[in-house]
């Protein structure tokens, strides 16, 4: 495994968790709080991998993917989050081609 | 009123009107403190956890390690409040991460110190202690304590009751709702909420007999129980069960039967039918109506079912 | 005649006296009460804790209903804030009660709304005639709905939302209202909590936003208003809210959950048939009838307050505004009073009609009424020589400290238990306010109340009257 991994987690100690998996399976990882930390950085590289939550505060879960799929350009996009409602799920599904959705408690080791 | 009097009541009410000033101003600089210094042990368990779970190549971080980490962040027997916030955090990662972690976590949670808080509140006398540490208990995964918990399930308070019950499904799963028809005193929502959810977490295949254990009981809430496992399991054999309860007294039984119709009816359409013919045996014209809407809203079943459209203009 | 005016003057002072006392008792009860309910309410939280909530599943459907009238303006930033609401099972109603300006365009060109299918049974309560029901064509719109009607005034508006949902939980609010993200989440908490006693309204803390930083219908940064009026509203709501409303919940007494944020079970509306189109204290008259209905129901029933600010208005900033709003609030109090006048004192109704209402007919309507004739019996008094200047003099002080004492208290409870105003300036501000409250705003207050009521006795028609708003958006973004 390796490439670039960028996770977006408002958690703090998810957020350093799951930065500490994916250094762990080889990645470049960037751990970030916030679409608008994400906005923050000027110039995106393309990432293997995206791995982010669906709660942040002052924006809907169904807005924050649509701006953030079109901010960065990815190969693959995982979307861990505590919000396991089927609703929700078949929601984000609608919104854009997800590569896996782990609602909580997630086995960070099982995922592929 | 004479004058001494009034100098009396005006002096009284500066002293306090000082006083409130005074402590107001206290406050807001102690706030900012327990702020920063919270935040920090938010930061040094941040570290400290991922280290732990996920160490770098070289690096070994025991358990001791991560105590005395925290200790300097302040987690001290003398600071019960940062003991509790730590424990909050704990939780909050506990119940994120499942699979080996999980179990790394919950060793970490029993071998740092202080050791033993959450028994110790189990044992307190305040209602509100003791229902935090069975949840502390609970929550951390720790079954040592099960038999220090059960005496508590039909316990006069509703919270260490609650958290008792709960504790009890996490530790025991299927086996546990053997207590449910014993239950007399009512079980709130949100309990029901949990111990599905609890259950569902521990074990996801069902197991049919203890559930039907339960159908007998004469409280409300444990049938409403007994329908929301129904429908988080997606049980479809139980229809006799929930053609029976849709005409029960109470109001709320008959909400769960019809929320959990309309979900089972997500994967079997026949379910929809079911609620759709039986919707005139509901005994409140606010739930048959109610009923038609939920049914309206579902396109799939008006396109399938042009019957029910010709009911629906009949109804109205 | 010398020794009639002393006794008449003595008895006077004496019952001034009383009431005064009993008021202050009252209050400083209510201190006490309100904080036993916060801390009870924070032991409880952490059984049920918010992110618990919204990671839930099989929790109670709401509905929010939020009707707007002619606010083109804001109706976009407004209805955005509304959709960021953290709950997982919830759906919007917007009813457009047949605005005259483009807010109903402005809404369908933005969230591309299309005509839907009007929901054809039967519906519960009467209202104006429905126009047309708008779904978004956008699936991340999917749980907004908005209904377009002909005018009927805000509680016809809200009941059509009513006969639409078909959820558990109905929250009222309205357009113009921020309400915080995790406002559902917590305002559910006592439905999911309730056991014994049947939830049947449940309210939180309405908070003054003029002057805050607000983008995209989220305040940003809270601040204090800069204008004087608006700034000792905050004092007051802050009064209003964490120590009236918290300590009546305490005792199971609320007779009012705000009509800009109040949760309700939606079977409940249904049986008492809705708002009442008639009345202008819409949501006062909704709270008496529904714990009316559970009386005669013989059910047991609370109502709860929840020491929270969870929405966020506009304060009107000039005086005319100002008395207007007063006032109207005044002939709504009347009015319910008027209509429920059976159930004062009324052992039938248990401790509603015995303690409660006759507390509200007593303390609430009649204390504009004493200060009136407090200050005409202190000009007469001064007038015929009559007045001791010192004794006046100090009990004026006496007075004015205790009821700074009172605010005081409340600014305290709230900077200790909430995390809204933390500076020590903002503090100073808010203490300032309330001291300057007694001179410049109660008499105004006084005063509109009065108006009111003589509107009111003399059947003197003037409706809700015009509460224009600077709008958060236009007004207030940063």
């Amino acid at each position: 495994m390796g490439g670039k991994a960028l996770v977006i987690q408002e958690n703090r100690v998810m957020n350093r968790i799951l930065e500490r998996h994916f250094l762990s399976k080889g990645y470049q990882c960037l751990a970030l709080h916030s679409l608008d930390a994400v906005k923050g950085i000027i110039a995106h590289p393309k990432y293997d991998l995206v791995v982010t939550d669906l709660l942040f505060q002052g924006i809907r879960s169904v807005d924050y993917i649509v701006e953030l799929t079109s901010l960065i350009q990815y190969q693959r996009f995982v979307v861990v989050t505590s919000l396991g409602q089927e609703r929700m799920k078949r929601q984000i599904m609608k919104l854009t081609k997800l590569d896996g959705y782990y609602d909580f408690p997630v086995d960070l080791d099982s995922m592929n | 009123m004479r004058s001494p009097d009034i100098f009396t009541l005006i002096e009284i009410s500066c002293f306090f009107l000082g006083c409130n000033i005074v402590l107001m101003i206290l406050m807001v600089q102690y706030r900012k403190y327990r702020g920063k210094r919270l935040s920090n042990l938010e930061a040094v368990f941040a570290d400290c956890v991922s280290s732990y779970l996920y160490p770098r190549p070289g690096e070994q971080i025991t358990s001791a390690e991560v105590g005395e980490a925290l200790s300097k962040a302040g987690v001290k027997k003398c600071f019960p409040g940062n003991i509790d916030y730590l424990i909050q955090l704990m939780i909050r990662t506990q119940r994120a991460l499942g699979g080996i972690n999980h179990h790394k976590i919950k060793k970490l949670y029993s071998e740092i110190p202080p050791y033993g808080v959450s028994i110790a509140k189990v044992r307190s006398k305040k209602w509100s202690v003791k229902a935090r540490g069975i949840r502390e208990i609970y929550e951390m995964d720790q079954p040592q304590y099960l038999k220090e918990i059960v005496p508590y399930y039909n316990h006069k308070n509703i919270y260490v009751r609650r958290e008792a019950q709960i504790a009890l499904v996490v530790f025991l799963g299927w086996e546990s709702l053997s207590f449910l028809p014993m239950l007399t005193r009512r079980v709130g929502l949100w309990q029901q909420i949990k111990i599905v959810e609890k259950l569902h977490d521990v074990d996801k295949s069902y197991n049919i007999g203890y559930l039907r254990n339960c159908y007998k009981s004469s409280n409300p809430d444990v049938l409403q129980l007994v329908i929301r496992i129904i429908k988080k399991y997606q049980i479809m054999s139980e229809t006799d069960f929930l053609e029976k309860m849709l005409c029960h007294d109470d109001y709320e039984v008959r909400e769960a039967v019809i929320y959990c119709l309309l979900s089972l009816g997500v994967k079997n359409p026949e379910m929809r039918r079911l609620l759709y013919s039986l919707r005139t045996t509901i005994p409140s014209e606010i739930q048959q109506t109610q009923v038609l809407k939920y049914l309206y809203k579902n396109q799939d079943f008006i396109l399938n079912h042009p019957e029910f459209v010709i009911g629906l203009n009949r109804s109205a | 005649m010398h020794t009639f005016i002393d006794y008449f003057s003595w008895v006077i002072s004496k019952g001034f006296f009383i009431y005064g006392a009993c008021l202050t008792s009252f209050y400083f009860i209510g201190v006490y009460l309100a904080n036993r309910g916060i801390l009870k309410a924070r032991r409880r939280n952490v059984f049920l804790r918010s992110q618990d909530v919204i990671s839930a599943s099989d929790l109670p459907h709401i509905t929010l209903i939020a009707p707007a009238y002619n606010e083109g303006p804001t109706i976009i930033d407004n209805v955005f804030s509304l959709l960021l609401l953290k709950y997982p099972y919830y759906d919007l109603i917007v009813v457009n009660d047949g605005s005259k300006d483009d807010s109903l365009q402005k809404l369908i060109d933005k969230f591309n709304l299309e005509v839907s299918l009007q929901n054809p049974s039967e519906n519960p309560i009467e209202t104006a005639h429905v126009r047309n029901i708008y779904k978004s064509k956008n699936t991340s719109y999917k749980n907004l709905t908005v209904i377009d009607k002909e005018n009927g005034g805000r509680s016809d508006a809200i009941n059509t939302g009513i006969n639409f949902s078909s959820s558990e939980l109905i929250l009222c609010t309205d357009a113009d209202c921020i309400i915080e993200e995790t406002a559902l989440v917590k305002m559910v908490t006592p439905y999911l909590e309730a056991t014994d006693k049947e939830v049947i309204a449940c309210g939180g803390g309405i908070g003054l936003a003029n002057g805050s930083s607000i983008e995209k219908g989220v305040i940003k940064k809270l601040r204090l208003p800069q204008n004087l009026l608006a700034l000792i509203q905050v004092v007051e709501y802050i009064r209003a809210f964490l120590l009236g409303r918290m300590s009546w919940g305490e005792v199971n007494g609320l007779l009012l959950v705000s009509g800009a944020f109040g949760m309700f079970p939606r079977r409940r509306l249904v049986e008492v048939g809705g708002f009442d189109t008639s009345t202008i204290g819409e949501d006062f008259e909704l709270c008496v009838r529904l714990r009316k209905h559970m009386e005669e129901l013989n059910l047991s029933y609370k109502i709860v307050y929840l020491p929270l600010t969870l929405c966020w208005t506009e304060a009107p900033e000039t005086y005319k505004i100002f008395i207007s709003q007063r006032d109207r609030w005044a002939r709504g109090l009347c009015e319910t009073l008027s209509t429920h006048k059976k159930m004062i004192g009324n052992s039938k109704y248990g401790t509603m009609g015995m303690i409660f209402l006759p507390y509200w007919v007593i303390f609430e309507f009649g204390a504009p009424l004493v200060e009136l004739i407090g200050l005409l019996y202190i000009i007469i008094s001064a007038s015929m020589g009559w007045l001791n200047w010192e004794v006046t003099f100090y009990a004026f002080v006496a007075i004015y400290l205790i009821g700074c004492l009172f605010s005081t208290t409340a600014v305290f409870l709230y900077v200790n238990y909430f995390n809204q105003y933390n500076t020590i300036g903002q503090i100073f501000k808010l203490l300032g306010a309330a001291y300057l409250e007694p001179f410049i705003f109660h008499p105004i207050l006084v005063y509109a109340s009065i108006k009111g009521y003589y509107k009111m006795l003399f059947n003197i028609k003037s409706g809700w009257g015009t509460m224009t708003r600077k709008g958060f958006s236009s007004a207030n973004s940063s």
